[in-house]
């Protein structure tokens, strides 16, 4: 195990050099000069130049390459072109909206999709089973804004149960107000994201079914109950939890479109923002964040599944 | 059952391609003109109301499904073709080129489709329905190509292929003669899983103000003009909404059934 580990981590390091090398190359890929962020229209020779020492895309671009990395070896995702203000902080700001929505949704998402898949998996024969089955597949096909706009419309506007949008503006220091305008974005990404999952436990549920291991502690006179809480959770968590972490993943991005709904000032909107204004230093450090964040949980995934499965923890070598 | 999916999904796909092509030639309505009163609630004339500016509603789903149909296509034929170069090549490499290319495919997928497309609207001069079809396109094609290349190499390991080898068969001719026909199935499968993915991945880029122009509407932009009057003109969020909702669903029933009908064994979870 603690081999795996610090292979599993020497490839996280890795993974996270080649993102950012790959997100310098992209952003320095765009058309235009990042220093045209800085100029009104019409500005002199003498003017541009100067806007691009201040931004530093006068220099050569290894030399840009060289800055960026000892930049962030000191946890410097520079300043904002548009605010002038350092982008670390404003991220941080806005992960206190998007990590609890993302965090909270996931929960739900799971509280939902695991009771429910393994009855949908159970009961295959049945006609809820058949329903759940049903019910998931429709929300595979239904975009994630479309829930948050119907949402909105009928608790926020017709039944006026809860904001529409928008997050109070003395933020987490009002926490009531800030929990409610939270309330509806998590139950639409909950509402999406369990479909999907419902889907993954239902089959591995039904794969764990069939094993053997469970006919036999059945004829060894345990309940069927007792038997699949035993010995099939176990079993089937293992394929569901490296799906876990793709779908937290794509959740936490996924965010991005939910948080345009209801219009939160998280991560998502500052990307959006970033990429409107062509403010390099905000788009690169939102995209560095996030993609430290799904390399994490991706880490985070294979660990557990580690945990779980002594199969994969006595596999060395090649186990991959 | 299987057939009975299959069925359902090509009436439906069958049905938003009929609408798209329709608009080629016939639209109620002119989508740039005024055509009744504003916020106008469905009628005879207009089945699913006016939006704020008068326009027709109808008119405007029905170019959605062209977009719509236009995006998933163009992503589908370029995620595909590209993907399966790729996984081909990679499982042909050599032991530390393979291992790179699938180092680096896993870093591409974990990068979501949405954040590779914005990149792409932002290095381009603009949204279009071209950047939203390469985005959507060179995302899905990771997706593929890590698929081709486990295939690829399950194909290589069977005994037939040194049969080949070993009777003079040329690797170019190998390909083209027992690996291709014997992945394309589930090559297929997977990339018509792609194509309902496509479709929502296009509308939330829309949605987000990242896809094609206006007067070609795709349905995400729809909802998201429509959002801000829903609580008077709940049709125009209704309408878009189903009408993708039926796209979708009607393409993951066709890869189902298509699935079952080409006895492809590959687990479909695992080409998502």
């Amino acid at each position: 195990m603690a081999r795996y580990l610090l292979r599993r981590t020497i490839v996280l390091a890795l993974s996270l050099v080649v993102a950012g090398l790959v997100l310098f190359v992209l952003l320095r890929l765009l058309p235009g000069d990042p220093a045209a962020a800085l100029l009104s229209v019409g500005a002199d020779e003498a003017q541009i130049a100067a806007a691009r020492e201040q931004v530093g895309s006068d220099q050569p671009i290894w030399v840009q390459f060289g800055r960026f990395l000892s930049d962030l070896a000191r946890f410097d995702l520079g300043v904002s072109f548009v605010s002038n203000q350092p982008v670390l902080p404003e991220i941080m700001e806005r992960l206190a909206i998007t990590l609890p929505l993302t965090v909270a949704a996931f929960l739900l998402a799971i509280a939902i999709a695991v009771p429910l898949g393994i009855l949908a998996a159970v009961r295959a024969d049945r006609w809820y089973g058949v329903a759940i089955s049903g019910l998931s597949q429709l929300g595979l096909a239904i975009p994630v804004f479309w829930i948050g706009i119907l949402l909105v419309w009928l608790v926020a506007v017709e039944w006026r149960l809860l904001p529409a949008s928008g997050f109070p503006m003395r933020g987490w220091a009002d926490p009531v107000a800030a929990g409610q305008s939270l309330i509806l974005p998590i139950i639409t990404i909950a509402v999406v994201m369990s479909a999907s999952l419902l889907r993954y436990v239902r089959s591995a549920t039904l794969d764990v079914l069939d094993a053997d291991y469970l006919r036999n502690a059945r004829a060894l006179g345990e309940s069927f109950p007792r038997a699949l809480i035993r010995h099939g959770i176990r079993n089937g968590a293992v394929p569901v939890i490296s799906i876990l972490g793709i779908e937290l993943a794509s959740t936490l991005l996924g965010a991005v479109v939910v948080e345009r709904v209801f219009s939160l000032p998280g991560l998502g909107s500052m990307l959006l923002l970033g990429i409107e204004q062509r403010d390099y230093p905000s788009v690169q450090g939102v995209l560095l964040i996030t993609t430290l964040l799904v390399l994490l949980i991706g880490f985070a995934a294979d660990i557990l599944q580690r945990m779980i499965d002594p199969r994969l923890r006595d596999n060395r070598g090649s186990a991959r | 059952m299987s057939r009975g999916t299959l069925w359902v999904g090509l009436l439906l796909v069958g049905l938003n391609a009929g609408v798209a092509l329709l608009t080629l030639f016939w639209l109620p309505y002119d989508p740039t003109a005024m055509a009744g009163g504003r916020l106008q609630p469905p009628s005879w004339a207009h089945p699913f109301g006016t939006d704020r500016l008068g326009q027709d509603y109808l008119t405007k789903v029905m170019i959605g499904a062209r977009i719509a149909l236009s995006v998933g296509i163009g992503a589908a034929a370029l995620g595909g073709l590209i993907g399966t170069c790729l996984g081909v090549l990679a499982a042909f490499a050599r032991r530390s080129a393979d291992d790179g290319l699938a180092a680096t495919l896993d870093i591409l997928i974990a990068f979501p489709t949405l954040l590779l497309a914005m990149l792409v609207v932002a290095a381009s001069e603009g949204a279009s329905l071209g950047t939203a079809i390469l985005a959507i396109g060179l995302a899905m094609s990771a997706i593929i190509a890590r698929l081709v290349r486990i295939l690829t190499k399950r194909v290589l390991a069977q005994d037939y292929i040194t049969a080949a080898r070993c009777s003079g068969l040329g690797w170019g001719r190998i390909v083209v003669s027992h690996v291709l026909p014997n992945i394309l199935p589930t090559v297929l499968v997977a990339v018509a899983l792609q194509f309902g993915l496509a479709v929502i991945a296009e509308a939330s880029l829309s949605f987000l103000g990242l896809g094609t122009p206006p007067p070609n509407a795709s349905w995400g932009q729809l909802l998201q003009q429509a959002q801000s009057t829903v609580f008077r003109a709940p049709m125009g969020v209704i309408a878009p909404g189903l009408a993708l909702i039926s796209l979708v669903l009607g393409i993951n029933f066709l890869a189902d059934g298509l699935r079952d009908l080409l006895d492809a064994e590959v687990d479909l979870e695992e080409a998502r």
